[in-house]
């Protein structure tokens, strides 16, 4: 599988693993959606998942995002540099290849973890272009900077 | 919740106009709408599909940049949706119809697969598929144009730019296994759990995303998404989910930041498009209409 997981594993909270909460997300930060289209599905502690796994909380799947890609840049050379400054000044929108963020809601699969570590494992699913135009794993559309488990009581 | 809306409040209100699920339409509906679509594919002018299609992705600009993934998601595309809306209105075959044009709704979490009117082989169906401005093709080859492959942004233009070449200038789709679409299991509980704005809306636009990669196709692609005649259908389903929320929470709060924000090209504020009765459309699943001579 040419996804994302979690190295080392997380040490969960302690009232994670207490199962001391109502709710629970992994939020993901900066994710590129410059490329393809494509769904971002998460499992917990299954790191061995791939395309075909089931999305069921048995195999660990916790929920999916799915990125909208802009499906490559289509200007000429630098039209799709997203600047690092910005003029005070400059009261256009944002540029619009700004990294997204993704919140996946994963209050069902983080109660049934066990243990106090944590794996997230993210599958990155294309459709189409090859594989005889069907699901598959491509690694080089998933690019994310950050991801976080917040948990609430 | 009005049965009329108020264009301004120095207008009076007004009977509100509803739109239809596709599944539901009758025949001299559906025939009206498909001719309205035909006459502004022959327009090739600001008032045409391609101009209207092309405000989504190519050609330049991509004002849709903006509604991806932001919390304009949902009232960028309520403006896109009602300025396109309008445009089919403005047609011959709109105002000769003897009933109101409006923009139909794909209910894809029940009716799981592409409806029989977006379907029809018949060369005369104009929502089977549409043209792609030729610019919005010239610019995918010419953008995503090789360069150091090695960095992997550059690839995935590489693998964009190919996509393009091969693509003929027509839309064209690759329905996936229907159980890949959202269940309305999934869609109760998104009615039901997610009473913040926020939350709602990035949950929707996730099942949003799931049926563009459903369709496949240029529908999975933002630069040429809205070619396709089924992406309106189903940006109205997604509209009237909101909707469906609305009156769900009518407390809830819309975030302040965002509702002084210029949904672009529209012209139009956040805020301006938060009620549909103002824009003079519903969503009512059954209308009756009794004419009255005086």
């Amino acid at each position: 599988m040419d996804g994302y997981t979690t190295d080392p594993a997380i040490t969960l909270p302690p009232a994670a693993v207490a199962n001391d909460f109502t709710h629970a997300d992994i939020v993901f930060y900066g994710i590129e959606h410059r490329g393809p289209s494509f769904a971002g599905r998460v499992y917990l502690n299954s790191p061995d998942v791939d395309v075909d796994t089931p999305r069921q909380l048995e195999h660990g799947y916790a929920g999916s995002f799915v990125i909208f890609g802009h499906g490559g840049c289509f200007g000429d050379e630098g039209h799709c540099n997203v600047p690092t400054q910005r003029d005070p000044f400059d009261s256009r929108p944002p540029h619009g290849l700004l990294p997204q963020t993704q919140p996946v809601d994963v209050t069902e699969a983080l109660r049934r973890v066990e243990g106090g570590e944590l794996t997230v494992t993210v599958v990155p699913v294309v459709r189409g272009q090859s594989e005889d135009e069907g699901e598959f794993v491509r690694a080089d559309v998933l690019f994310f900077t950050e991801l976080r488990l917040l948990t609430y009581r | 919740m009005s049965p009329t809306g108020a264009p301004s409040p120095l207008k009076p209100a007004v009977p509100l106009r509803h739109r239809p699920s596709v599944t539901e339409m009758t025949q001299p509906e559906l025939e009206a709408f498909r001719a309205a679509i035909t006459e502004l594919l022959g327009k090739e002018d600001d008032r045409g599909y391609q101009y209207h299609a092309g405000v989504h992705g190519l050609p330049l600009p991509m004002y849709c940049n903006q509604a991806h993934g932001t919390p304009a998601f949902l009232p960028w595309h309520r403006a896109y949706l009602y300025r396109f809306e309008l445009a089919v209105r403005d047609t011959e075959a709109a105002k000769q119809a003897d009933h109101d044009v409006m923009l139909p709704w794909w209910d894809w979490a029940t009716d799981r697969g592409i409806p029989p009117a977006y379907a029809d082989s018949d060369a005369a169906n104009p929502l089977r598929s549409a043209p792609i401005n030729p610019l919005a093709l010239s610019q995918g080859a010419k953008g995503a144009g090789a360069k150091d492959i090695e960095d992997p942004d550059e690839r995935r233009r590489e693998q964009a730019r190919e996509r393009r070449l091969a693509q003929t200038p027509n839309t064209t789709r690759k329905p996936a296994d229907p159980s890949y679409l959202p269940t309305q299991e999934q869609i109760r509980l998104l009615l039901k759990e997610k009473s913040d704005f926020i939350g709602f809306s990035m949950e929707l636009e996730g099942y949003h995303g799931e049926v563009h990669m459903w369709v496949g196709g240029d529908m999975e692609d933002i630069p040429f998404a809205a070619y396709d005649p089924i992406f309106w259908a189903h940006h109205c389903m997604i509209d009237r989910l909101w909707r469906m929320w609305q009156l769900l929470y009518p407390q809830a709060s819309f975030p302040t930041n965002v509702a002084s924000e210029v949904m672009e090209p529209f012209n139009l504020t956040a805020a301006e498009v938060l009620d549909p009765t103002t824009l003079g459309y519903d969503y009512a699943t059954a209308s009756t209409t009794v004419k009255v001579k005086v």
